[in-house]
This record gives structure tokens, sequence and C-alpha cells, in this order.
């Protein structure tokens, strides 16, 4: 296994010859794996359909798409992002250079998730790119035609030594992560980053862990039911459900359920027709353990719709349930799956309370023409994002932070989030080496005089207004000549 | 679990919401502050008791730079609290999109001893702000401190949402096991990876505040004299016991020459002809760290100082010169009134050998030719960077205090420490209507409808012509 030494102490040393540094480098290479995305996009669309059954118009709008649009961001924006960053000074300061000069942190770590094989590999490797460093990619084994795919056609585009791609299972990737990082972006279930942040943890490793858990979805009973069924429905069962930000779970009054039932499989109809199985818009699940695990959720429920299943192509036809208990397996673990159950709750006070009682998610939805509805939702709950009346969308916003809290993750990324997370901002003072005198004051012997006078300099007043600190400077710039003539 | 029932009873706090208003989380903010005010003399008395801390520094680290900081939090933080609305794609301009600070909950702070009031006070400052119920675990070497912060300090502050726990190593090991929503550290970087795996448990976010050896390289074109008193000033406050204490210098053997006197000069004219009588001048805080600091005098050549007195754990402003890489001195951090000098070439061999190391808390570099000052900058990796003088880039509150590698992970200071103990949550809020925007989403899946989906959510690069 000294593989794993040898491909991370090769990126070390580019790193350490500084050629990921100067912007020309990191434009290039983000120029090249903006051809690379261009070039490969067949092979690319492929190797996805090939691993999720999914088609070509959804790989490209879930999976390209998303990484072209990362990529124009991050090469116009780039100057501006590098750029030394000058901060506030005080009145000790006022005639230095005081400024945030982001730096890269050395050799990034960037592991992959199955459900997205393409896009949770590649976004955070452009933020890295961006931030000058190092980058090691490895892709999820689960998803082995995409994983072969890039470790095959990244080194056709990029420095080979600064990005190089390692694939393999869980042995490879545990050595791997014996290694030094400087930081290490892990996508996946909260088990596995538990490991992850243990193994940074002997390295002193910062890490974003973007992880999972079940996202809520609260439907008020004022709301355009039709509308809302419609949105969940497209951001529950893309993907055949294998979404970290999914609607996991609803929450709604008794009333409405069996709407919001009727509603879902109108859209479902809509979407993939009678025959869903023969929709070619419509994925399959990953693999067989994935396809038992969902189907154990299964049992002893009450099917509204759907169940049909097929484990020869691990087909789970879009399904819903009803009547779910809080305390059933289906409400235990995030689904992960075509599988959507709708539990009652009496009001918004309820399903508040509800989501308090778990463990924070990754994304949370609530569905209401009352804005104050939307804000109590927001205000008294905690999860990594929130969509209202919608799903998923918030993960589009370039400028919104993308990541958890609690056990669905620690730290964000996405557009100038990733640079900045990649990035290690240092704060630089740049002073003169002349102007000795009013550095007097600090100096032993302390004197009752020196206490005053540093007090009078340093102590930040509470609620000064503008003109307050005009009068403080032009006072600050006179005792400081007076220091220096008492001092002399 | 001796800390469960603790842990429990803050978090019920925490689920009654308490600590989220504004008003309540300036409340106990102000009375942070008449904590400072009254308990003025009590925290000047127990850090003299502690390390015989000078009346002075004691004001400027333990009281006025933390009031700075109070001030600058509650100047500001109705601004930072507020939700910050980002730029919006065109598929989101009719929808509002913001980032909401919500607070993490029952988080966990753990403070050092050589600033014993100020390494509690200034996170703690950010953790209230961000509406957090908090745990203070003061640090058990500066025993009268942490006399004074367990009793004193729960009488301001609403007790059931904040609690000081007394606890040496055993304790706080078990106090670790439990969940918190944020671990904020400061001290060494071998118990900050016992800290970080005891937060990878429960999945806990954390900060570390490390430490290391600051390397402070002086050029040859340079006022000597004024050099000499701001690397002075920043090795011995505090009698060395500083994280971003200047550790060691690099200069040519010229250099080295011109300091001796320069720093005998700054020395005498700080602390006396004898230091030991100087009220300006700490102590080592402990037996233990007394020995460990004496014991590195034995490197290279004692050219100022050297004196020790074990029974008031007395060691002198002390200079070595012709130290080697390999000595003791240049193995541990020093964390005491030391200060190595060890000879360099030149400016690139003083570069070399900094980035031979591990990354230090803090770079100092000192030259009249800016462009050297700039060049150790880009060269090399720190937590910060401070040209031209010593310690007082951690002072300006709009500067990241932090580490990087062996030094550290996160930051902290002004609006840092708020941002730290905060979790920025992403948030879109949509518009239910004009449902017609959505349908190039939905399936079945057709080649216009892809071209609409591009056209909507793409970021296009400005100045690209889209009918090319």
């Amino acid at each position: 296994m000294r593989r794993m030494e040898e491909v991370v102490g090769r990126a070390r040393a580019a790193f350490k010859s500084g050629r990921s540094r100067p912007l020309e480098f990191r434009l290039q290479q983000l120029r090249n794996l903006e051809r690379m995305v261009v070039e490969k996009e067949r092979e690319i669309l492929a190797a996805i359909g090939a691993d999720l059954h999914k088609c070509g118009h959804n790989a490209y709008s879930h999976e390209i798409m998303g990484v072209l649009g990362e990529l124009a961001l991050a090469m116009e924006k780039l100057p501006s992002w590098a750029a030394p960053r000058p901060v506030k000074k005080n009145f000790l300061t006022l005639r230095d250079e005081a400024y945030i000069h982001p730096e890269p942190l050395g050799v990034v770590l960037v592991m992959g998730a199955w459900n997205y094989p393409f896009v949770l590999v590649v976004q955070p490797l452009i933020g890295a790119i961006a931030a000058g460093n190092a980058v090691v990619v490895k892709p999820s084994e689960v998803s082995e035609h995409t994983s072969q795919l890039i470790a095959d056609i990244l080194p056709q585009y990029l420095d080979r030594e600064l990005y190089p791609v390692v694939t393999g299972g869980v042995p490879e990737t545990t050595e791997l992560l014996t290694q030094r990082f400087d930081h290490i972006i892990y996508t996946g279930s909260s088990a596995v980053g538990k490991i992850v942040m243990a193994a940074a943890a002997k390295h002193l490793t910062p890490v974003t862990l973007e992880l999972g858990g079940k996202s809520p979805c609260y439907i008020d009973t004022d709301c355009d039911l039709a509308v809302a069924c419609r949105r969940i429905t497209w951001g529950k069962y893309m993907n055949c459900g294998q979404t970290c930000i999914a609607p996991d779970y609803i929450l709604c009054h008794p009333s409405i359920q069996s709407q919001v039932v009727e509603n879902i499989k109108a859209t479902l109809r809509e979407f993939y027709g009678e025959d869903v199985k023969k929709c070619p818009d419509y994925e399959r699940i990953v693999n067989k353990r994935h396809f038992k695990r969902i189907m154990n959720l299964l049992e002893g429920q009450k099917i509204a719709y759907g169940g049909e299943t097929d484990e020869a192509s691990c087909f789970i036809a879009p399904t819903i349930l009803t009547d779910v208990s809080a305390e059933s397996k289906v409400m235990e673990e995030e689904i992960f799956g075509p599988v959507l159950p709708i539990l009652s709750v009496r009001n918004v006070d309820e399903a508040i309370e509800f989501i308090n009682h778990r463990e924070k998610p990754l994304a949370l939805y609530v569905f209401s023409n009352d804005k104050k509805v939307i804000k109590r939702v927001i205000s008294e709950t905690s999860s990594g994002g929130v969509t209202g009346n919608d799903v998923i969308m918030h993960f589009f916003l370039a400028t919104l932070p993308f990541g958890g809290v609690g056990n669905s993750g620690m730290g964000a990324y996405h557009g100038k989030h990733s640079f900045d997370t990649f990035s290690h901002h240092r704060s630089c003072l740049i002073k003169d080496l002349k102007m000795e005198s009013t550095n007097a004051v600090r100096y032993p012997p302390i004197t009752e005089k020196k206490l005053g006078l540093a007090k009078f300099f340093l102590l930040k007043r509470f609620n000064k207004g503008r003109v307050g600190l005009l009068v403080l400077t032009l006072l600050g710039i006179v005792a400081a000549v007076v220091i220096k003539v008492s001092c002399s | 679990n001796p800390y469960a029932g603790l842990v429990s009873r803050l978090r019920e706090a925490w689920l009654s919401r308490r600590t989220r208003s504004l008003e309540y989380r300036m409340a106990q903010l102000e009375a942070l502050g008449r904590f400072l005010e009254e308990k003025k003399q009590d925290i000047l008395q127990a850090t003299a008791l502690d390390m015989h801390k000078p009346n002075f520094e004691a004001y400027f680290s333990e009281i006025l730079l933390c009031k700075n900081e109070l001030n600058d939090t509650l100047n500001n933080l109705s601004h930072w609290m507020k939700d910050e609305h980002v730029d919006k794609n065109l598929v989101t301009q009719l929808d509002s999109a913001f980032i909401r600070k919500d607070p993490h909950g029952v988080v966990l702070i753990i403070a050092p001893w050589n600033y014993p009031i100020h390494l509690f006070f200034v996170p703690l400052i950010g953790a209230i702000a961000a509406g957090n119920c908090v745990v203070i675990k003061p640090s058990e070497i500066a025993k009268n401190t942490e006399k004074l912060v367990a009793e004193m300090l729960t009488c301001y502050l609403d007790s059931d949402c904040f609690a000081v726990v007394t606890a040496g190593v055993e304790e706080t090991t078990r106090l670790l096991e439990n969940k918190f929503d944020y671990i904020f550290f400061t001290g060494v970087p071998r118990v900050g990876r016992i800290v970080m795996s005891a937060a990878a448990k429960h999945l806990t976010p954390v900060t570390l505040e490390l430490g290391g050896k600051n390397p402070c390289y002086v050029s040859n074109t340079c006022d000597v004299q004024n050099v000499a008193r701001r690397v002075a000033w920043g090795r011995f406050f505090n009698a060395g016991q500083t994280c971003v204490a200047p550790d060691y210098i690099l200069c040519s053997v010229e250099m080295q020459e011109k300091l001796m006197p320069a720093l005998r000069e700054a020395i005498t004219e700080f602390y006396g002809p004898e230091p030991r009588n100087s009220p300006d001048f700490a102590r080592i805080v402990g037996d233990k760290q007394f020995k460990r600091v004496r014991a590195l005098l034995s490197s290279g050549r004692v050219a100022i100082g050297g004196q020790t007195d074990e029974k008031e754990r007395y060691i002198a402003p002390t200079v070595l010169a012709d130290v080697q890489p390999s000595d003791p001195v240049m193995q541990e951090e020093i964390f005491g009134p030391i200060l190595p000098i060890v000879v360099v070439a030149n400016m690139d061999e003083a570069i070399d050998f900094i980035n031979a190391r591990p990354r230090p808390l803090a770079i100092y570099a000192f030259s009249c030719d800016s462009k050297e000052v700039n060049q150790v900058l880009e060269r090399t990796s720190s937590g910060g960077f401070c040209g031209n003088d010593t310690l007082m880039n951690v002072t300006l509150t709009s500067l990241p205090f932090g580490g990087v590698g062996n030094s550290g992970l996160g930051k902290y200071h002004g609006k840092f420490t708020f941002d730290t103990f905060s979790h920025h949550r992403g948030c879109l809020h949509r518009n239910m209507g004009l449902e017609a925007i959505n349908s190039p989403r939905y399936p079945p899946y057709t080649q216009q409808k892809l071209g609409l989906m591009t056209a909507t959510f793409e970021i296009k690069r400005k100045g690209m012509c889209t009918l090319l």
C-alpha cells in the first residue's frame, strides 16, 4: 500500500514546487477541466447512465450543467477571490497595511459519493484548484463506471502530479486516510464521516463533511397543493430518491393526506407515464445492497401507491406510504430511495417539535401560502439549508453556502464558499519600522501616565459616532506628536 | 458520565429558545462587561498570584483587549445577526435568497492558563453573541483565576444557560465524552488532537487554537534599536508565555553582532538592571513548566541573562547566541523568556529554514525594505503574519486570528468569533406561483426543455457572445 504514500507524496512535492499558485496556472487548469467536460460529455453521460440507469438529459442537467456553471463562475471571479482583502484598522494601525491574504492550504483530498458521482467529485475539485491547492481525487467505488472514467480522463487534461485520481474500495480508502492532508472534503454517510474526522484528527486536518439525514417536508393546510406536490414529486423521485437533499418524509395535517397522495399520483403519471418501469427518465437503485436495504424499510407499511419492485434490475417504483408511525424502521434512517412516508401532525407547532426532536437534517422544506408560517419554521428549527415552497433549489444557487450542521455535516462549499473553504485566510499586518514613538506607550517601565495613554488609544468605545471617530483620530495624531516630543 | 446532568440541563435551556433574542444576548454581554469592570481588581490580583503577571500586562490583555472585543460585538451584533441577502441567478430572480445565522446549540470552550481570562472571555463573547448556551472550562493550572471564574462569573450570567466547570485532565476527558454542538479549544497540538478525536465521535465541529515556534526574521537593512525593542517586547511579555510570541530569531552573523547590544539595551530599558526586581516582568506559571524551560538554557551560548530562581520560578530575560537547529531550545515551542538567535546566510536560507518546519501560528519579518518583508510573506505559510513588529496582528479585531496545519484550524476575533459559533444556513424562499417557470425541469425530458434549463440555470462567462 505504499502506492498511497507515493501518490500523496508526489502531489505534495508538486505543491511545494509552487507551480499551482500563480493565478494563470490555476485558470489554465480550470480551462482544461472545462474542455474535458465539453469534449468528453458523451462518455461522462454514458458512465453515469451505466451506474444509475440515468438518461442523458437528467445526467446533463444534474451533473454537467452545474459543473460548467461552477467553472464559469470560478474562472470569472478568481482574480477577485484571490486578491488580498483589506480590513478596518484602529488608531494605532492607521498608517499600517492590514489585510487578509487568501493562500492555498496545500494538498486537499476530495472523496466523492456514488449518487451524483461526477459533480460530487468535480465541484469540490474546481474550488480546490481555484484556491491553488494540489488535489487528490477519490471517486466512490460504488459508481464504478464513473469512477473509472474519471481516473482515465482527468490525467489527460490536468497536471498529473498535482491532481492524481485514486480508485479503490474500503481498504484503499482506509490507507489513503492515514496520509496527511491539509483539508479533506468528504461526501457520504454520517457513519463514515466520523471515521474520516477521526483520521483527520491525527494530523489536525480541517474537514468539510457533507453528510445526510432525513430532510423533512412540512405541507401547511394553507397551500396550493397541486403545485406543492408537483415540486415535491420532482425532488423526491429524481435519481430514484438517491439524493442527499431529497425530501425524505412529509408532515401534514391528516385532513389533507389523501389529497397529497392523489396529487403526487397524478404528477407521477404526468412525469413517467403509465408504465414507469419502461420510462427512460426514471432511474434505478445503484446496487443490490441498497435495493435490499430499502425493501426492508417497506416492511409492515401501508402502501398507498407504488410498491412494485424488480430485484434483477434494482427497480423500485415510486412509492407513497401513509399513516406512518414515527417509531417505524422507515423513520429511523435516511431512506435514500423512491419511498415517501407521510406522517400526520395537527399543526405547525407539532411539525416543528417533531423536527427538533431529531438530528439536524441537511435540508428542510416547508410549503405554505402564509409567509409567516415559513418564517416561523425556519426560525424555530435548524438544518443545513432550507428551501421554502420548493425542494432542492437552494443547492443550485452558488451564492448560498451548501453544507450540513450537526449530524448532517460541517463546513460548506459552492461558488466562493468553495474557494474560501480550500484557502487559509492569513491575517497580515505590515507596520513601519519608523514611528517608534507611538509604540513607547506599551513598553515597560509602566507609569500611570502610560496606562492612561494606552487606555485612550486602544479602548474601543461603545456606540461611538463617526464624528467622534474623526475627533479621536485627530487627537491621536496630536498625542503621538506630543509623546515623541516628550520622549526625546 | 459525571457531566451528563449539566449538559442535558443546558440543552433543555437551549431548547427553550431563551438565548435567541437580540435583547437577551445583549443583556448577557453587558453583564460580561460589568464582570470585567467590577472584578477588575480581583482579576489583576488572581493573575498576579498565578504567574506574577504585571498589572499593566494583565490590564492590557485581560481587561482592555477583552473590553474592545466586547464593545465591537455590542456595537455590531444586530447587524451581524441579520439575514445576509445574496445574489440570485435567473431562475431565482423572484425569490428571496439569504444566509441565516443560526446558533449551534450547546458549546464548550476550553481555555489555557497563559491569558486565563482573555482566552475564554473572547470566545465566550462570540458564543453568546451567536445565541448559544456555553460550558466554560478554565485552566486548572492558573488556580487563582480558575477559582475567580468559577465563583464569580456565573453570578453575572444566566446560570441556566451558562456554566463553568473546573476540571483537571481526567475530568476534562470525561467532559469531552458528552455531545456538544461546537468545541473551541486553545492549547497545545498534542491535546488538540485528543479534543478533535473526541469531537469526531459526535461529528462536533471544532476550532483549535494551537501553537508552534514562531520565527522572527531580521534582515540586514533595518533600524536595529527599533527591531530590538519590538522583538524584546513581544518575546518577554508575560515572561514569554504567549502563543504568538516571537520564538526565535533568524538573521545573519553580522546582524547577530548588532542585535546583541541593542537587545541588552532594550531589556535594561524595560526591566532595569535587575529584572527580578521589576514589577513589569512576570514569572513562569508552575514548577513543571519552570523546569522544562530552564532545561532549554543549555543551548548555544547565554549572551544575555540566564539567571534563574526556582523558588520564585524566575527566569531572567535571556538571549542565546550561536544556537544550532539541533539544540534542545529549537525542538519545542519555548513558551518562556528565552530568545535564541539562529544564524542564516541570507533571506532565502531563512525562508527555507521556516518552510522545512511545521507551520507556526505567526511569522515575523523585520526589514526597512518592504520587498523583503513581502518575500517572506509570499514564500511562507503561517496562521498570521506581522511585518516590522510582533504581537500586534492579534490586537486588531478585524483580522482573523487562528493557525494553519499544526498551529490550528479555524479562526476568531471580532465578527469571526460570531461566525465561528454560528451555522450559516443557506435559505431560498420561493414563490408558490409562476409554476410555468419550473416546467423545463420536469420529466418527460426533451431537448427543448434542456435548452431552456441551461438558459435559466446557467451562469454565463462574461464577455462571451451567446450567438456564437
